[in-house]
């Protein structure tokens, strides 16, 4: 078989979902090796995906790692980074926001890895709305 | 990628990129930190892989910080080498 036959073209969305992947699946292991408990709670062996999110008020970055355990039909999700990985722990405003999310991080599952960082998105969004609104 | 962890430290981690060829996921490269020191393995469609000893001073943070570096840079040229069987 030729080259040509064997290696499909890659168009620049895909080549940027990779490079967007690769980036963030690097982030995750630099997390971790500053972090290593923050895989304490996925089951070994686990597929994962990544996200990046912006944590609304703050301008900081929030690294989602999705998780779906071997066997498992359902994904959980973590936040597994915040800003840069050496920057100092959260400002209490910023953190206080973060973990205002974590119950519902901890606690559910999702038929996929993009429902599981939606629903992130929309609970941090909620949280903002709820910032302005008590003023 | 898989990460070994003993005693709450990274002690190991392997990363390897992958790519789909014919219908099948691949490895074309792979970075491996095992034995304490970071090495390279570059994978072909026909031909036997090449490793590739990376420097032996290497911390666990220096040698991802390479490898991220390296296959975020070259992807597309780890993949057209492996269907070339061609460095």
């Amino acid at each position: 078989m030729s080259e040509r036959e064997l290696l499909p073209e890659i168009d620049d969305e895909q080549a940027e979902a990779i490079d967007r992947n690769l980036a963030l699946g690097f982030a995750f292991l630099r997390d971790v090796l500053h972090r290593p408990e923050i895989v304490d709670e996925i089951p070994s062996g686990s597929t994962l995906a990544y996200r990046a999110i912006l944590l609304p008020p703050f301008e900081l970055d929030v690294r989602l790692t999705a998780f779906r355990p071997r066997r498992a039909r359902r994904w959980g999700v973590r936040v597994t980074g915040v800003g840069d990985v050496h920057s100092p722990p959260l400002e209490r405003p910023a953190a206080r926001w973060l973990y205002s999310i974590l119950p519902l991080v901890e606690n559910a599952t999702w038929a996929s890895a993009d429902e599981a960082f939606a629903a992130v998105e929309r609970s941090l969004k909620n949280a903002n709305d709820a910032h302005l609104l008590a003023g | 990628m898989r990460i070994w962890i003993e005693a709450g430290r990274v002690r190991r981690f392997v990363v390897q990129n992958e790519t789909m060829i014919g219908g099948q996921r691949v490895p074309v490269v792979r970075y491996d930190t095992a034995h304490g020191y970071a090495h390279r393995e570059q994978m072909f469609r026909d031909r036997e892989l090449i490793k590739t000893r990376r420097s032996d001073r290497l911390s666990l943070d220096e040698a991802l910080q390479f490898a991220g570096d390296d296959v975020r840079r070259h992807w597309r040229t780890y993949r057209r080498q492996f269907m070339r069987n061609q460095p």
